[in-house]
């Protein structure tokens, strides 16, 4: 049997000091965007199957609150169907569009940022590039359950602009039941002025939300599928 | 605090094939819950919550193609048998037929229980925002505020700045368990809040309130409130 060595226990001593300064540094003001950077700390982080459940038990409350009858008139937005498109299919389209995106969350979160608009299948006049577009995917059968769509600081124009194409784009893919609010001209662009269309079918829930916020115009779509219409 | 002009109306504006639908009403009858819920997790609080602001019976009134204008304005509240308005939206008065004698945010809000239900129903959404949700879920898991806790200071915050009486909110106060609602950085410090996390929550929010009926200069008001806060939430 070999020895072990006296300047050992005096080593692993002063690795693990090291480590713990590392530590105790990272969680200092000034480390804090480096800390970010590398994902922020990985104390009290939620575990995925606890937000699984948790944003399940929401969508659930939701859905009894809401004692819809009518199911969506198709479950396909944007090209990727709820319910059916799987996550290894997103992460083709992504890589085939050479996009920059993220898998988080143990594979049931894909995030894209900075999508070319004519990598989906959008309305032609709509802007060019999208800030941010997520893909959430049941832990289990990795199949979509709920889509993104974000655009942030849009000037007031633009703002209108794309408000308008999607909500068009809305109707014309899941019909004239939503409820709307506000006004889509959006003719003040005074500050938080906010137009909604929102859809509660029995299995799809969807909204369009556009605010004038003080740093610009924010659009935001957002889809997704009943645990209940997911088999979940 | 600012006084807002009550304004009701209904505008359309017909734009393509598509009419664009206005309107501005007041969100006056609250809630009957005052959102003290004891639950132990965020998926117990929202099961018990009283849901979406916006949801009706298969999508509620038409309006893709309609020029008549707006959100729904049921008048009567349908409270579930927790005794929450199961369907917010219920609780929207006539845009025709405002109550003039609401004049401040606070009670056009429905008071304590309205905002109540309004940060209920803001929470219910933002939850669904896969970036947003897990700084909710973690909400209780610590040694921070329970979720019933959180939503009491956030009433208190609110309703103190919509101009809510002494008697009945207060910010920064002390809620149930003698829990000292902390002030914003000290809330967000550690939670590394990316900046258009923040507008989406805004956004969201803004999104729940224009749902409910709430007058679009009453959601600036709220909209200011919350954006005042982003310098103490955002990269922290």
């Amino acid at each position: 049997m070999r020895a072990i060595s006296p300047q050992l226990p005096r080593a692993l001593l002063r690795i693990t000091v090291g480590i713990a300064i590392a530590i105790v540094a990272m969680h200092l003001p000034f480390a804090k965007s480096w800390l970010m950077a590398v994902g922020g700390c990985p104390i009290g982080r939620v575990s995925t199957a606890a937000l699984e459940r948790a944003t399940q038990a929401n969508l659930r409350t939701e859905h009894a609150n809401a004692r819809a009858t009518q199911v969506a008139p198709t479950r396909t937005i944007l090209g990727f169907e709820l319910g059916q498109t799987h996550a290894l299919e997103v992460t083709r389209w992504a890589a085939a569009h050479d996009l920059t995106c993220t898998t988080q969350r143990q594979g049931t979160l894909f995030q894209c940022k900075g999508v070319a608009t004519s990598t989906l299948p959008m309305p032609a006049a709509r802007i060019r590039t999208l800030d941010e577009v997520l893909f959430t995917f049941d832990r289990e059968r990795h199949t979509l359950v709920a889509l993104q769509v974000h655009r942030f600081r849009m000037p007031a124009e633009e703002m209108r602009v794309y408000g308008q194409e999607v909500r068009r784009y809305a109707i014309q893919t899941l019909g004239v039941d939503g409820k709307e609010a506000g006004c889509w001209s959006l003719a003040s662009a005074g500050h938080y002025e906010t137009a909604t269309l929102r859809y509660r079918f029995n299995d799809v829930t969807a909204d369009v939300t556009v605010t004038a916020l003080p740093q610009g115009g924010a659009v935001r779509e957002t889809y997704g599928l009943y645990p209940s219409a997911s088999g979940s | 605090m600012k006084q807002i002009v009550l304004s009701t109306g209904v505008l359309a504006v017909v734009a393509g094939s598509f009419a664009f639908a206005c309107s501005d009403t007041v969100l006056t009858v609250p809630s009957e819950d005052s959102g003290s819920s004891d639950a132990s997790s965020l998926a117990d609080a929202t099961a018990s919550s009283s849901g979406d602001p916006g949801s009706s019976s298969s999508g509620g009134s038409s309006s893709g193609g309609s020029s008549s204008g707006g959100s729904s304005s049921g008048t009567s509240a349908d409270a579930d048998t927790d005794g929450n308005v199961a369907d917010p939206d219920a609780a929207t008065a006539d845009a025709s037929s405002p109550d003039a004698t609401v004049s401040t945010l606070y009670t056009r809000l429905g008071g304590k229980p309205g905002i109540a239900s309004a940060v209920d129903a803001i929470v219910v959404e933002e939850l669904k925002e896969p970036t947003i949700a897990p700084f909710f879920v973690n909400v209780g898991a610590g040694t921070g505020p329970s979720v019933a806790q959180l939503k009491e200071c956030l009433v208190n915050q609110l309703g103190t700045a919509a101009g809510g009486p002494a008697s009945e909110v207060a910010y920064p106060t002390t809620v149930t368990d003698d829990y000292v609602c902390r002030d914003m950085v000290t809330a967000h410090t550690g939670l590394g809040i990316p900046s258009d996390v923040f507008d989406k929550f805004v956004t969201i929010a803004a999104g729940v309130l224009t749902s409910a009926g709430v007058a679009t200069a009453d959601v600036a008001v709220v909209g200011d409130v919350l954006n005042s806060t982003k310098l103490d939430v955002v990269g922290r």
